[in-house]
């Protein structure tokens, strides 16, 4: 898998300012602070990646989704199991600590997570790139991270040693949690895309 | 692919294979991949492969993906790199999970990894002596090349020792 190094500058310069809209759309839904620690947009190898995620022992929930328009793409939004739980907390007003277990209100707000940072992503790409990108019904998961991370990886790292990766850590203001978005984008069909981009230059 | 002899704990990624000599600590978390660990009881050698698929079918790429030409290559790291002994060599697999949710028995991919795996095993006259296999859940694994204990921590669920 090749990515001209211009290509990658303008998708990372891309990504940036749509995780700048995701991490508002974020704090505004949770009432707190999203703020962005890291976003980063690189080839990797799968092995090192996952050997990565690997040493992440955590147990994490996941909202897991496609992006399908002008070009498609997988989005994960994964946040540790109690990080899961005060963050229900917070998109339902509650006081902190009141969510202690694992439901369907923790699984319906991670999901609902996903949904608006994933859409934050398809607004950004069609202002920017002019593609039209829709988000699929999200799949929750919780499960270890190196597993969920596999599981984002595997459809791609099958037929590639090597996948384009956006990753970007938040943090969550005055609070110890901390929570990854990965976005992998199919770059075939995402190429088009960004030569039209560049033509307008 | 190394053979690692820094830091006591070396983790596995997705399609990759390590061998390490005691006192070290080889890990990895599966889903439908499976893992393979071989293990020198006398010679105190450990090896985990992390494979993704049963068969290469011709594929590029990394050979640690795939049963076919991963389990050879972890076999042969072992003889002629870290000079284990064959007749000392036994293997213990796990994961193999079923994560995808599709009704199709073709497409458990988790299934048809272990059974290459065990098919490939008896191939190579390597005698399989635990394993915990299947589910639908994530799984952690950690060999002490000390021991040769795996320990087996599937999601939701105790550590169980192998």
């Amino acid at each position: 898998m090749r990515i001209p190094k211009e290509h990658l500058k303008i998708l990372d310069i891309i990504i940036k300012m749509s995780m700048d809209n995701a991490s508002r759309s974020f704090s505004k839904t949770i009432k707190r602070a999203a703020l962005i620690e890291l976003v980063k947009t690189e080839l990797v190898d799968i092995s090192e990646i996952t050997e990565e995620m690997n040493n992440d022992l955590r147990e994490m929930v996941a909202s897991m989704l496609r992006l399908e328009g002008s070009f498609n793409g997988k989005l994960l939004f994964m946040i540790p199991l109690d990080g899961a739980l005060a963050l229900q907390d917070f998109y339902m007003q509650q006081s902190s600590g009141t969510s202690k277990e694992f439901d369907e209100f923790t699984e319906g707000t991670v999901q609902e997570i996903g949904n608006i940072l994933a859409s934050s992503i398809g607004n950004s790409f069609a202002s920017d790139l002019g593609s039209e990108l829709l988000p699929t019904p999200p799949r929750v998961l919780c499960d270890f991270a190196g597993t969920i991370f596999t599981s984002l990886i595997f459809e791609d790292g099958i037929n590639n040693d090597k996948i384009l990766l956006t990753e970007t850590k938040f943090s969550l203001h005055n609070t110890e949690i901390d929570c990854y978005f990965f976005l992998l984008p199919d770059l075939d069909s995402l190429k088009e895309s960004l030569i039209k981009l560049e033509k307008s230059f | 692919m190394i053979l690692n002899n820094n830091g006591n704990i070396i983790t596995v990624g997705v399609g990759d294979l390590k061998i390490a000599g005691s006192p070290k600590v080889i890990k990895t978390s599966l889903g439908s991949c499976v893992g393979v660990v071989l293990y020198d009881s006398i010679q105190k050698i450990g090896g985990m492969l992390h494979l993704m698929l049963p068969n290469c079918n011709g594929r590029e790429g990394k050979p640690g993906k795939y049963a076919d030409t991963g389990i050879p290559l972890l076999l042969d790291m072992m003889l002629n790199q870290a000079k284990a002994r064959k007749n000392a060599l036994s293997a213990k697999i796990f994961g193999g999970a079923k994560m995808f949710n599709v009704s199709s028995e073709l497409f458990d991919i988790g299934r048809s990894n272990i059974a290459e795996t065990q098919r490939l095993l008896e191939h190579f006259n390597i005698r399989i002596i635990a394993s915990r296999l299947g589910g639908t859940k994530g799984h952690q694994i950690t060999l002490d090349t000390e021991t040769g204990i795996v320990q087996s921590k599937i999601f939701g669920e105790p550590v169980k020792e192998y």
